[in-house]
């Protein structure tokens, strides 16, 4: 059982989080192309090496962001949805 | 005697508790089992519903400060617990979420008053949640209780991992629930606060993981003495 | 037969010898000592055939003595797979010895060892494929020959359960080097958990002769097992087998009837090795075993494993149990060594007491019914090849000691790599996680010094890793030159005409493996496919390197390139009821369940909660579920709905929020009002609906369905998590119980109840909503018509749902009031067109598909779903859900998910149906192609047993079009 690092409340066993995703940035919905559109929804980038996801611990319906190697299955780290978006638009 | 029956708010575990021999005390609107079963001794592990007992929520971002304003002692540290002057207790879940345990005497009029002056058009960022009925609530007394949890919870609760006050939100007998240590003078003491329509459910548990620590149902007393001369957490 | 016992204080450490007991094997009686195991017992007692073979049915016994071989099989009353070499005997235990034909002693299918030649490798690919349907028939014989115990149905249910434990470092094994390392990691401050599979500590000290002898070994053992229990911070559990070590140093670990799960920081592996067996002609008589196990017979058991010995050797380890055997006063007539010079203080310790040894020797044959009468040696004249030339000796046993595998199976487990060492011809741990360690013999160390050198500093650097976070450097390991003289390279001598078995378990030889070579399957995980080696209960230990060596020699490649076959967990059987434990399974129930329960209502599951059906006796289901439906119709019902999701929805965005997570329009929804909701995920797909009722400006609170209210209160947290919005979230489920009080008297019967809200149809219209107080209880009032009657939903705090259950049936009973169930709701929704999302929609249904296009603000620039929907609407729909109806009361009355079929093909399906007490006929909601989806258009389904049934396309809802009814 791996454990996953909850930024609220600590180290638990994955069996209390649930995957939310890989963290895509959606197209503008109202100047997006079909196509682009429908890329956003159905198309993934299932990346061999660092993704940056979404997860869930369901006990406390709390969202956090994990990086994590889908190669070596290790979780490299876990933050806050702030600290993420924070993170990404270059601060 | 007081019943619950006679009361509009009732414990969901009340049928059960009858059936254990439960004696009835009065709170202001409902009745809680105050002594459970024949003996009158506390068990090694004693597993109490204090369900009935006052507890209410807030959440949203201004939820501390908030409760500062409102003379609760409470910092904004995730998972720690704070001791109240009138004996109960708050539990800071989240920087934006609290509930406050009511004193085991049942006195619940600070509660009330919170909950009835609350207005949304303060604008505090602060929004009541009614705890009382969406969490059971369960105190287990005894030394035995970080092993008997250790049956059907993945958190290191042992004394010296999981501290007087610690809170841990987690998934307890596959059910997400609050367990939060706060000692009395006597005898390490659990609260747990687990979904009030699992509560059944919850309490079987428990009280199949206590067996082979002697543990069973108590009534509120037993929390109470534990506390001894203390009103309460 | 007499009981060889040995007297002494060294021997027998585990019996007590003033317990005697008695127990059945077979039927016949047996004695034995508390303490002592099934196979002890009985080798004492001379019954040295325990088991009959997997394949040939040849007569086996005592291999090991540590539960690590198939030989020991047996069946304990209602228990297969039974270890008789670890179970222990209690008064009056039954054991019954599988896998034969008869009698033990005269097993019927031993004469397929005779037909061996028939039963060549990948007997079962090659055999039973051909002609279509063989297998079928003879299956049900293959089966009953292959059996190792039976299932017994009837077997009494007992307390399994699970528990966790925590450690800083677990350390598994206590041997000589698992203590040595807990010890250390507890000095070093750790709070160090030590696991043992055995009743005592100890490991190979409890019964090896030990490079100072066997007193000075039993003096190491006592000091280091009272200096573990003395160091504070150590915790010592024995009788306990780890089964599997998994991610972030989670093992399982058995002990009784508990799993535990303990989760360490660090874990140090100080598992021993696993004894190989010599390969050679009829190398699996009763009587033949591993050194160690003779060993274990003597010292823990008290047992004195024969009266004359023949011991084949390549190591030390085989001498000193040669001396054992000698101080316990058995025979040794010949040690034969693989090695061309034995040397060495075991092997002059040997000479000096006229012990022959034949030096380059080994054992090449052996004789004996029921047990070993006499073995051949042979000198060795090549790598695997022995002259032709025997020397018979007689004797009732023979050990051997040719070698030994690290026992690396947890490592492997955690994601380790098994490394064959040529310098040591044994295997190493490579790639190790960070977190596991690995000592003592497992990790190459045979030698005391060595040893405890190597498991101190493991202890000390995985305690500091455990304090101190994250990862220490790894301890080197230090080389024991002693290492290289323990395994022998390549103990395989075939014999021609003889079976020479690699792999006990399933009866393969040698040239089993060859031929699976020759198959073309070279690669070591095909040859264990193909050949079944390791398939067996003992998981390969004894043959699995055997096999790597047979294929290496076979191919040309090195052992190292052949690499080894994967270990899985768990290492040890575990039993289901491990698995089981306690099974939680949470249900969830309503304040007003136990109102169902008297009430005699069977609870129907829904998610984890439990609904009523309906209410009385199933025998008269059907007439109750009608007259639930009329009373709702004529008079009035009420439904438990506390099961529904409820989410408040507070603060300044909360219109704005509800607006962009919703389909419809909300922000002009004015307070006291309710609005339908319709939630659909990014791809346009219909995943809830509800209601959002206004309570405030700034408050909604919105009504989820029971299954799908944690997936949208998830969805709404995520979406809120970007977009920042500032609103309050809430799922408040739990916290509200409710009923739909719903008929033509509900306002009647609400309006007997003491409340400060005005319930007349003026103050109170249709999709207002309310909150205020009933008979004292506070409460939220919706008035919604999910069943078309007028009706109010009324949810209240739970604690008080009993009692406002109670009020209102007291006020409605003397007006007809009747609860109703979920069953009766259904039909009720159904005769007005109500879909239920998940029954009537699947995972692609779109709002257009089902007719909901009236719920899409089409003026929004935004919602959850909206591009996706807009696209889906121009491309037009492929089909379209509508209400139809079946003529006539005599047809088959179609159920949910029967199919629309048109010209032979699948057209659509069912989703609703039901037969319409109040409207007379059967109706339904389907899925149609939007050309036969036009009112009046005829369409055929295809009911239970390939009925035909009419149906035609009419316009939903069925019942009160017009909607007069839930608006009055």
């Amino acid at each position: 059982m791996k454990l996953l690092n909850c930024p609220l409340n600590g180290p638990r066993n994955i069996s209390e989080f649930v995957w939310g995703g890989e963290v895509k940035t959606a197209p503008d919905p109202a100047t997006a192309t079909d196509a682009e559109w429908t890329g956003y929804l159905f198309l993934e980038n299932n990346v061999a090496g660092e993704v940056s996801e979404w997860w869930l611990h369901a006990p406390t319906n709390y969202w956090f962001i994990a990086r994590r190697n889908t190669v070596t299955d290790e979780i490299l780290e876990t933050m806050t949805v702030d600290t993420f978006f924070s993170r990404q638009t270059g601060a | 005697m007081s019943t619950p029956l006679s009361h509009l708010v009732r414990t969901p575990l009340r049928r059960l508790l009858e059936a254990e021999g439960a004696h009835w005390a009065e709170l202001r609107d409902a009745a809680v089992a105050d002594r459970v079963g024949q003996s009158g001794d506390a068990p090694a592990l004693g597993i109490a519903d204090l369900s009935p007992l006052p507890r209410l929520g807030f959440k949203g971002r201004g939820t501390i400060d908030a409760m500062k304003k409102r003379g609760v002692v409470v910092e904004a540290e995730p998972n720690r617990a704070f001791r109240q002057p009138d004996g109960g207790l708050v539990l800071c879940l989240a920087p934006g979420e609290v509930i406050l345990l009511g004193p085991l005497d049942g006195d619940g009029s600070r509660l009330d008053a919170m909950l009835g002056d609350w207005k949304l058009e303060d604008e505090e960022r602060t929004y009541p949640l009614l705890r009382r009925d969406s969490h059971a609530w369960f105190a287990v007394v005894g030394y035995k209780a970080p092993e008997m949890f250790s049956k059907i919870c993945a958190v290191d609760l042992r004394r010296d991992k999981f501290p007087d006050l610690a809170i841990a939100q987690t998934s307890v007998a596959k059910m997400s629930a609050i367990i939060v240590r706060a000692d009395s003078v006597r005898l390490p003491v659990y609260h747990v606060l687990a979904d009030s329509a699992a509560a059944l459910y919850f309490c079987s548990c428990l009280t199949d993981a206590a067996q082979e620590f002697g543990g069973r149902l108590v009534g509120l007393h037993v929390v109470k003495s534990a506390y001894a001369d203390a009103n309460g957490p | 037969m007499t009981a060889a016992r040995l007297s002494g204080p060294d021997y027998g450490l585990f019996i007590d010898r003033t317990k005697p007991l008695t127990f059945t094997f077979n039927g016949r009686l047996f004695n034995a000592f508390a303490g002592d195991v099934v196979a002890s017992a009985l080798h004492a007692e001379g019954q040295a055939m325990l088991s009959r073979s997997f394949k040939y049915h040849r007569p086996r016994g005592v291999l090991t003595m540590a539960g690590h071989d198939a030989n020991c099989i047996v069946q304990v009353a209602d228990e297969p797979n039974v270890r008789a070499d670890r179970y222990p005997v209690t008064q009056g235990l039954a054991v019954q010895p599988v896998n034969y034909l008869g009698t033990l002693d005269h097993d019927l299918y031993a004469v397929l060892g005779y037909l061996s030649r028939f039963l060549p490798v990948g007997f079962y690919y090659k055999t039973f494929f051909r002609p279509a349907g063989s297998w079928k028939f003879f299956e049900k014989p293959i089966r009953q020959l292959a059996g190792l115990g039976h299932l017994e149905p009837k077997a009494q249910h007992r307390y399994y359960d699970k528990a966790y434990l925590f450690a800083d470092v677990l350390v598994i094994g206590g041997g000589p080097a698992g203590l040595e390392a807990a010890i250390a990691a507890a000095e070093g401050g750790a709070d160090t958990l030590l696991v043992d599979e055995w009743p005592e500590l100890g490991g190979s000290m409890l019964f090896a002769r030990g490079e100072r002898g066997r007193t000075e070994t039993n003096a190491r053992r006592a000091a280091l097992v009272a200096k573990a229990r003395s160091t504070p911070g150590l915790k010592i559990m024995t009788g306990t087998t780890v089964s599997g070590l998994f991610s972030d140093n989670w093992a399982a670990a058995i002990s009784g009837n508990r799993l535990y799960k303990i989760r360490s920081k660090h874990t140090i592996l100080a598992t021993g090795a696993f004894d190989q067996p010599l390969v050679a002609p009829d190398n699996d008589r009763p009587g033949i075993m591993f050194a160690d196990a003779a060993q274990r017979l003597m010292r823990l058991y008290g047992v004195k494993p024969g009266s004359r010995a023949v011991v084949v050797t390549s190591n030390r380890f085989g001498y000193e149990a040669a001396l054992d055997l000698l101080d316990a006063g058995v025979e040794v007539a010949a040690i034969a060594d693989l090695n061309p010079t034995p040397t060495g203080a075991a092997v002059e310790a040997a000479r000096t007491r006229g012990v022959r040894i034949f030096s380059g020797t080994t054992l090449a044959g052996s004789r004996g019914k029921k047990r070993l009468e006499s073995a051949g040696l042979a000198r060795i004249v090549d790598k695997g090849k022995t002259a032709s030339a025997f020397d018979w000796i007689s004797c009732d046993m023979m050990l051997m000691s040719v070698g030994y595998q690290p026992a690396l199976n947890l490592a492997c487990h955690a994601g380790a790599k098994a490394v064959y060492d040529e310098t040591i011809a044994m295997h190493r741990a490579a790639d190790l996680p960070a977190g596991v360690s690995v000592t003592g013999s497992a990790n190459g160390l045979w030698t005391e010094a060595a040893v405890v050198d190597d498991a101190r500093r493991t202890g000390a650097l995985a305690a500091a890793a455990a304090l101190n976070g994250g990862a220490v450097d790894r301890p080197q390991s230090m080389a024991d030159p002693e290492a290289a003289k323990i395994s022998h390279p390549y103990p395989i001598f075939p014999g021609s005409g003889k079976k020479d078995f690699v792999d006990l378990d399933e009866d393969l030889q040698t040239k089993d493996i060859v031929n699976t070579v020759k198959d073309g399957y070279d690669d070591i995980q095909l040859v264990k496919r193909y050949s079944t080696a390791g398939f067996g209960p003992s998981q390969g230990r004894q043959a699995n390197l055997a096999t790597i060596r047979i294929v290496a020699h076979e191919t040309g490649h090195s052992l190292a390139a052949i690499g080894t076959t994967t270990y899985r967990p768990p290492l040890v059987p575990e039993k289901f009821a491990h698995m089981a434990g306690r099974a939680f399974e949470p249900t969830r129930l309503s304040a007003m369940h136990h109102r169902h329960i008297e009430l005699e209502a069977p609870m129907m599951v829904a998610g984890l909660w439990l609904r009523p059906a309906y209410y009385g006796k199933p025998t008269g289901s059907r007439q109750a579920i009608e007259a639930e439906v009329r009373a709702v119709r004529e008079n009035a019902g009420m439904i438990d709905v506390s099961t529904l999701g409820g989410l408040d929805i507070r603060g300044p965005d909360a219109a704005r929020f509800i607006d962009r997570m919703y389909t419809w329009a909300y922000e002009k929804q004015p307070v006291g009002r309710a609005r339908y909701t319709l939630m659909t995920d990014q791809t346009g797909v219909i995943i809830d609906d509800g209601i959002a009722a206004r309570l405030h400006d700034r408050h909604y609170y919105v009504t989820a369905t029971t299954s799908a209210v944690d997936q949208v209160y998830r969805a709404m947290t995520w979406f809120n998590a970007q977009w920042k919005m500032d609103v309050d979230v809430a799922n408040v489920t739990a916290a509200y119980a409710g009923v739909n009080l719903a008929g033509p008297k509900s306002r009647e019967i609400i309006m007997k109840l003491a409340s400060d809200i005005d319930f007349s149809k003026e103050a109170f219209p249709y999709m207002a909503v309310k909150t205020g107080r009933i008979a004292g209880i506070p409460v939220r009032i919706l008035r919604v018509g999910f069943v078309g009657e007028l009706g109010y939903e009324i949810h209240c705090p739970s604690s008080m749902g009993e009692a406002l259950w109670d009020v209102i049936m007291e006020a409605g009973k003397p007006l007809g009031l009747k609860p109703f169930g979920v069953e009766a709701q259904r039909i009720l929704r159904l005769e007005k067109g109500h879909i239920i999302i998940g029954q009537d929609t699947d995972g692609l249904t779109h709002p257009g598909e089902a007719g909901m296009e009236w719920a899409l603000g089409k003026k929004k620039d935004f919602y959850v779903g909206k591009r996706a929907i807009d696209m889906q609407m121009a491309k037009g729909v492929a089909r379209k859900l509508v209400g139809f109806e079946i003529a006539g009361k005599d047809t088959a009355v179609p159920k949910e998910c029967h199919l629309v079929i048109r010209n032979g093909d699948i057209a659509g399906r069912v989703t609703s149906v039901a037969r319409s007490p109040t409207l007379g006929k059967t109706v339904g909601l389907a899925y149609l192609p939007p050309d036969l989806a036009e009112t009046g258009k005829q369409f055929q389904i295809r009911a239970d047993g390939g009925a035909m049934v009419d149906a035609t396309v009419v316009p939903a809802p069925f019942y009160d079009p017009d909607n007069k009814r839930q608006e009055l």
